[in-house]
């Protein structure tokens, strides 16, 4: 697969930085954006409804075996893993990584092999360090990375972490990341 | 290589080994969906220090440990009363069950928690005496450690507060033996099930009103899915129940009648 896409990943402070990112998108991007936050395992409402409220794109918490399309937003499921694959997004109850679940490790590692070159990894503000190994298969794929500035961070453990590995290229504040995003989903 | 739990095996390697265990072992496992498989066997084989692209290791060791592979290769749900806002549902559902010596069959377990958490809700309810109990699953390591009453201790946390949220009240103690950081089910809630090793797609002869198969169709293949489809259809009975997981998808051959919970329709 060699279209391009997004993938973000976030924890502890992240929801308000994922909804401001979300808001700033145009009605059309032409790749999709995989979203994996840490979020309250029984909780299934009210999370998803909270971005569709901001957003002027389609946003899907996907059943299994979801088909990609572009221009979709796709929100992990509380309590599931969410794999990116070839054929589509594949769900699971595996155990937790780094004690969650959905893991953002899993959801960026898989999505690196699926885009290698075309992805871009965005890690925000969060509590542990899902995410790190993640950010690294991304480069080792020849994609790119970003990582929210620690400084601006409410929780900079993740974002931190990800930096440690030498892995990010890019270590920018919530309106620098919007706006190369921006630039990423148009070209 | 360096191998981590969060490895995955190549393609090449996972096509060598479900076309080895077919060949070699009768063991069809060309249905499960192939980026899961990866990162399964990838674990499995790093927990058991075996090279992950060394195909000569990985023959020695699916030679010596079937059972344990079996037993790994399916992701458990690992936790007492997964999704209270299901089983809440489930309760109101099963109080209008006037039926007597329902036949409820778990299909492919792969570890106890979903089991237990039914066994409870039966004795919650005091609707214990109602229901006839199968189970089937992969391997025998997998049905001693639910028939022994084995929690995961990670996912056991919760499962007081799921409780409270789906009885209103704390009494779950009565159902679990605490050691230390082991919890266990209670043998005593056990009793009378039927355990089957079985691997998928299963043939049993037996029909049953109830089928439980939650989270377990997202490993198949697209193409597989169908498969697993008809054998829930073949094993309940007219006017049946599936209960699969919130975010499974099911065909036409059912009609929703609650959360996750489907009828088979009239043949």
């Amino acid at each position: 697969m060699k279209n391009k896409a997004v993938v973000i990943g976030g924890s502890a402070g992240s929801f308000k930085i994922v909804s401001q990112i979300i808001g700033s998108l145009p009605k059309k991007i032409n790749v999709p954006i995989f979203i994996c936050m840490h979020r309250l395992r029984n909780v299934n409402n009210g999370f998803t409804d909270a971005f569709k409220l901001k957003s002027k794109i389609n946003i899907i918490e996907p059943l299994d075996n979801e088909t990609i399309n572009n221009n979709n937003i796709y929100i992990a499921p509380a309590n599931y893993h969410m794999y990116i694959s070839e054929n589509g997004i594949k769900l699971s109850v595996e155990e937790e990584i780094n004690h969650s679940r959905p893991s953002i490790d899993l959801t960026f590692m898989s999505a690196a092999e699926c885009y290698s070159t075309e992805l871009l990894g965005i890690i925000l503000s969060g509590a542990n360090n899902d995410g790190s190994a993640g950010i690294s298969k991304i480069k080792q794929m020849g994609g790119t990375t970003i990582a929210q500035n620690p400084d601006n961070c409410d929780i900079n453990v993740m974002p931190l972490e990800a930096i440690k590995t030498n892995c990010v290229d890019k270590i920018l504040t919530i309106n620098e990341i919007i706006k190369y995003l921006l630039f990423f989903v148009s070209v | 290589m360096e191998v981590t739990n969060l490895c995955f095996i190549s393609k090449d390697v996972s096509l060598f080994i479900k076309n080895y265990l077919l060949k070699q072992q009768q063991v069809n496992l060309l249905f499960f969906e192939e980026i899961v498989f990866r990162k399964r066997v990838a674990k499995i084989l790093a927990n058991n220090n075996v090279c992950i692209d060394n195909e000569e290791e990985i023959i020695y060791f699916l030679n010596n440990n079937l059972n344990k592979f079996l037993h790994y290769i399916f992701p458990e749900i690992n936790e007492i009363l997964r999704n209270e806002f299901f089983w809440n549902n489930l309760k109101t559902f099963l109080i209008k069950i006037k039926q007597i010596n329902n036949q409820v069959l778990f299909y492919n377990l792969t570890s106890g928690e979903e089991l237990y958490s039914f066994c409870i809700m039966l004795h919650e309810l005091q609707l214990n005496k109602n229901y006839n109990i199968t189970v089937t699953c992969p391997s025998e390591i997998t049905i001693e450690k639910i028939k022994q009453g084995i929690i995961i201790t990670t996912a056991g946390r919760n499962y007081l507060l799921s409780f409270k949220n789906v009885f209103n009240y704390n009494s779950a103690e009565k159902y679990f033996d605490v050691k230390g950081k082991n919890i266990n089910f209670k043998f005593e809630f056990l009793k009378n099930i039927t355990f089957i090793k079985c691997n998928i797609p299963c043939n049993l002869n037996k029909s049953f009103d109830i089928v439980f198969a939650r989270n377990k169709s997202m490993y198949f293949n697209k193409q597989s899915k169908q498969i697993l489809n008809n054998n829930i259809q073949n094993l309940l009975n007219n006017n049946g129940i599936y209960i699969n997981g919130s975010k499974e998808f099911v065909d036409n051959t059912f009609n929703k009648v609650g959360y996750c919970i489907y009828k088979k329709n009239e043949k």
